[in-house]
């Protein structure tokens, strides 16, 4: 009786915080539907009427359709690849069939380049980007966002591989299997919610960036949606209704794939990923 | 029956390691020696990239002279040790109450990790209209209950501002530890749990006696990890208020971008050097929390 | 034979039209003013001009916001690759000019149908020394001093027939209006580094004339000049009074506007004189109700001042050409399509902003008429200096100006800092030299 009481007082807290967590962004849904003007009069009334036209305004008056894309053609293609090449390197990191002399001192000093603060890396890769021929293109863009978190997703998925028992491995060797074939048809299916996890976290990372796009791409049809927010925010007429909605359609599609990702988030995150 | 000592398996192991290493080497080591370069000269990006040796001279105007940067590194570290100290047992209260099966916890969970799935100038418009002082939820909030009186122009002292923004990183990222702190909780083996209960041990014994310690490698990890996230804040800070107050808010983020790209000198020999130092010192005090804070066994695994 | 020749004007009616599209050009243009209706108006008047005359080509506009605008400006440039043939230009990126990364107009443009301050202010050193007129001049502002008639009414305040109070009246003004309940201000520096510089910048230029104020500026003048002092201890008198609202720091300077006209929470606005291409459109896309009562003054009179009459005016949004553009020739017809009294005319009448291009007035029909009269009043005695709130930039070393910023537009208007710390820390950074 008391630990139904107990778990009963536990909701005020509980609700208080998320209040703190959700109030803001339910706030901004809000102002999404109504316009400027109804927001100043009132900031805090509900939305009635609803101006369920103003999303399909912010994405054909600011084009949004393009960022919206290029942000999608870059954040797909980061997380594909940093997917497999991190996959491979957690494997062959976490593996003690592949343990090699100098096998934990590079993979701290791959690991170690998280410290590096990004500014260290906008310069130089600025430099970089311009020599390769890569400024101002997708496809740099790209590259530069797999380097960023390809150390992240390294240690994530090497902690994972590293706990899984070898006689799966022995098992798919005797049966003919050769590294690349044990990689692909027995380890990695059995890393996928690790995978999911890191695949989420990627993607979020990726879908956000900012300032590496807005310094590495300066042409307008390949610009990302982060610029977009960037590009309503300030300066002008401060359409906050506007600007309101916008933030709407850019928080969306990682909002959908968090939700349908969420289960397999949690079970990746559980299944050792996050041990010391 | 003896197994022969397998030969290591180079051939896989240059194709599983080659992609990471190639661009690792390519993106990374390259640019970081190019940054070491750079901070020895001076190089105008308006004059073609035109190098000129100056060997530790912007080293040690920065140290000396350069009050700003010590402005912005003090706020960098500041930001860096308190967030972790708020953020992390925020959410391991949370984690916690999630794990008591509190009502309707799935929800809470999702509801609690949106914030993590916005970026900075999203949160950054947000939070700048919570902070209004005329209209935004924060004032609104205080005046509600009374507390009118503490209703101020958050963003704009000093002394207000760099609390403000910590405030909303931790907004942001609370969620984040949250979950893998309950992830953590739920790999613990239950019998551990079980077994104290049998010996007696009431449900804050148990907590604090037992599923903390074996929390450890995982906070410590996220203490770190949190760590270097703040010594490299840039975005919120730029989107909120540029380092204002009086430099209240500047990062050493924000201030080796201005110097790169505002300054009238196009000079970017000078804020590489600064990006160097940034880099020894948090490379130093990662190390030093790593020794510190994690035993032995918790490197092997 | 009749099938050779047949194939042979096919084969020419193909390679003509290869010709023709290849020759067929479509640049790129970058521009400041998304949503500024007005300004955009004579934009595309300018493209449509271009396009009438050099049929084949075509100019595509990709609206910035400006900030990040001159950033992926200063990237693009800097890599080589990427950057516009015609862009928006203005003082704020000074190093753009001495870069070599703006083309020189002196040719290719009918300079005849531009002011000639128009045309000086954008005649400046290149790279190497050499000189050359960098962009075309579209928008010129003053910095003006807004009111609020009848919040002046309201208050039982009349302005002297000259336009300004003298330093008694004037801080009884801004101590009546604080009493009120108002701001005396409707400054919002959140988004702009020079937004509350217009009142101590005004002040100054009053009390030590338009020499002495770009010294003090260039830092040939010391910041703890007691003429200095003065306008910094009365400044920090006024700001005491109630100066500014609280929200100067989280208000950006487009809602300044609305806080000013439309929500009415202040008597003042020191602006630049481009308020009325903000100010002077429908009320749904954030202009001023239509029964605004909208007044102009000039900067109080400082006791002893040597430059009373002064005033800042300057040009601000301009056209220019990219040096190294493929398409440098027709970049340059495009900036030239500006140089027009019919554009001069346009923009004046649409967006009631001063323009660098001659202006024929009787042939200007428009809306703003009385505000057009009201200007001419109040500045019926003025004598222009070349400078504006946000060129001071360009006067003063980076250093400096990072602490004028910081001290002027941060610290003093928000009651952070008192006027001799704000001046010792000028004085600080004057002396380092950076």
């Amino acid at each position: 009786m008391s630990r139904r009481l107990g778990r009963l007082l536990l909701l005020v807290p509980v609700l208080a915080y998320t209040a703190f967590s959700a109030g803001p962004y339910l706030w901004t849904a809000m102002m999404s539907l109504r316009t400027t003007d109804e927001i100043y009069r009132s900031h805090y009334a509900p939305p009635i009427p609803a101006h369920w036209a103003k999303y399909a305004t912010a994405w054909n008056e600011f084009g949004y359709a393009t960022y919206f894309k290029n942000s999608l053609i870059v954040a797909v293609a980061s997380v594909l690849i940093v997917t497999l090449i991190g996959a491979m390197a957690g494997f062959a990191f976490g593996r003690r069939r592949y343990h090699f002399p100098l096998r934990e001192p590079l993979f701290l000093l791959i690991f170690l380049s998280i410290m590096f603060p990004p500014q260290i890396m906008l310069l130089s890769l600025f430099q970089i980007l311009v020599q390769y021929r890569l400024f101002n293109s997708l496809i740099g863009l790209t590259l530069v966002y797999v380097v960023t978190e390809l150390p992240l997703t390294i240690y994530l998925l090497r902690a994972f591989f590293a706990q899984i028992p070898t006689e799966l491995e022995e098992a798919a060797r005797i049966d003919g299997c050769s590294d690349w074939a044990t990689f692909w048809r027995v380890m990695f299916p059995m890393a996928l919610p690790a995978v999911a996890t890191t695949v989420i976290l990627n993607f979020i990372y990726f879908w956000n960036e900012f300032l590496y796009a807005v310094v590495f791409i300066t042409q307008q049809k390949i610009r990302t949606l982060p610029l977009a927010i960037q590009f309503l925010v300030s300066d002008q007429y401060q359409d906050v209704g506007m600007l309101a909605t916008g933030l709407m359609i850019a928080t969306l599609p990682v909002l959908v794939l968090y939700l349908f990702l969420s289960e397999w988030f949690v079970k990746g995150m559980t299944a050792g990923a996050v041990k010391g | 029956m003896r197994r022969p000592r397998a030969r290591r398996p180079w051939g896989a192991l240059a194709v599983f390691l080659g992609p990471t290493v190639l661009l690792y080497a390519a993106f990374t080591i390259y640019p970081v020696l190019v940054t070491f370069y750079n901070s020895l000269h001076t190089l105008r990006m308006d004059l073609g990239m035109l190098y000129e040796y100056v060997g530790l001279e912007h080293f040690r105007e920065i140290l000396t002279s350069d009050d700003v940067f010590w402005k912005a590194a003090r706020n960098s570290l500041v930001w860096a040790v308190v967030a972790p100290i708020v953020d992390i047992p925020l959410a391991l209260v949370l984690a916690l109450a999630l794990h008591a099966r509190v009502p309707f916890a799935r929800f809470f969970r999702t509801v609690w990790f949106t914030p993590v799935l916005m970026s900075y100038p999203v949160v950054g418009v947000i939070w700048l209209w919570v902070y209004n002082y005329d209209w935004g939820i924060a004032n609104l909030v205080l005046r509600a209950v009374g507390l009118g009186d503490f209703a101020q122009a958050w963003l704009a002292s000093p002394a207000t501002a760099l609390p403000a923004l910590i405030l909303v990183t931790t907004w942001m990222f609370a969620g984040f530890n949250m979950v893998v702190l309950l992830a953590a909780i739920h790999a613990i083996p239950s019998d551990y749990l079980e077994a104290a209960s049998i010996d007696g041990a009431r449900a804050w014994q148990r907590t604090t006696r037992i599923m903390i310690p074996l929390l450890r490698p995982t906070i410590v990890n996220l203490v770190i990890l949190d760590f270097i996230g703040k010594m490299k804040q840039f975005a919120l800070v730029w989107v909120m208020t540029r380092g204002g107050p009086m430099w209240g808010t500047e990062t050493v983020a924000t201030y080796v971008v201005k110097r790169a790209f505002e300054w009238k000198t196009l000079d970017l020999g000078y804020p590489s050097a600064i990006a160097v130092i940034w880099f020894v010192i948090i490379f130093g005090l990662s190390l030093l929390f790593t020794r510190v804070l994690q035993r032995r066994e918790a490197l092997e695994f | 034979m009749r099938g050779f020749i047949r194939s042979l004007l096919l084969a020419a009616s193909v390679w003509s039209a290869g010709v023709g599209i290849a020759q067929a050009v479509e640049l790129q243009w970058w521009s400041h003013w998304a949503i500024e209706d007005n300004k955009k108006v004579v934009l595309f008047e300018a493209k449509r001009r271009f396009e009438q005359r050099n049929p084949g080509h075509t100019v595509t506009i990709t609206f910035y916001e400006k900030k990040n605008m001159f950033t992926a400006l200063r990237a693009a440039f800097t890599a080589g690759s990427g950057f516009p043939d015609v862009l928006y230009y203005d003082i704020d990126a000074p190093e753009f000019m001495q870069a070599g990364w703006m083309a020189d107009l002196s040719t290719g443009v009918r300079w005849e149908n531009v002011e000639p301050y128009g045309k000086a202010f954008w005649t400046r050193p290149g790279p190497g020394g050499k000189t050359g007129v960098w962009a075309l001049p579209l928008e010129a502002a003053s910095d003006e001093l807004y009111y609020n008639k009848k919040i002046f009414k309201q208050l039982g305040v009349t302005v002297p027939p000259g336009g300004a109070f003298t330093q008694e009246q004037f801080k009884d003004l801004v101590g009546k209006c604080a009493k009120a309940g108002y701001a005396a201000f409707a400054t919002g520096a959140a988004d702009r580094d020079w937004a509350a510089h217009y009142m101590p910048n005004g002040m100054l230029l009053d009390k030590l004339g338009a020499d002495d104020t770009l010294r003090l500026f260039r830092g040939e003048l010391s910041w703890k000049d007691p003429r200095v002092v003065e306008v910094f201890q009365y400044y920090k008198e006024l700001i005491d009074l109630g100066a500014y609202a609280k929200t100067l720091s989280s208000m950006t300077l487009a809602e300044a506007h609305r806080y000013f006209h439309t929500e009415q929470k202040a008597c003042m606005f020191p602006v630049g004189s481009w308020y009325t291409g903000r100010a002077f459109v429908p009320q749904d896309k954030g202009g001023q109700p239509k029964d605004f009562e909208l007044g102009m003054m000039n900067y109080p009179l400082m006791k002893d001042g040597k430059g009373h009459n002064q005033k800042l005016l300057g040009v601000a949004g301009s056209l220019g050409a990219a040096a190294k553009s493929p398409n440098l020739a027709l970049a340059v017809k495009v900036v030239d399509a500006f140089a027009d009294v019919e554009i001069g005319n346009l923009w004046m009448a649409k967006t009631g902003v001063q323009t660098g291009i001659k202006t024929d007035v009787s042939k200007i029909d428009s809306p703003f008429k009385s505000y057009f009269d009201e200007y001419a009043r109040v500045n019926k005695t003025s004598k222009w200096v070349d400078l504006t709130a946000q060129q001071v930039r360009l006067q003063m070393k980076p250093g400096v100006w990072d602490t004028y910023v910081a001290a002027v537009n941060q610290g003093l208007p928000n009651k952070l800092i008192g006027a001799d710390e704000a001046l010792a820390k000028l004085e600080e950074a004057r002396l380092k030299g950076k």
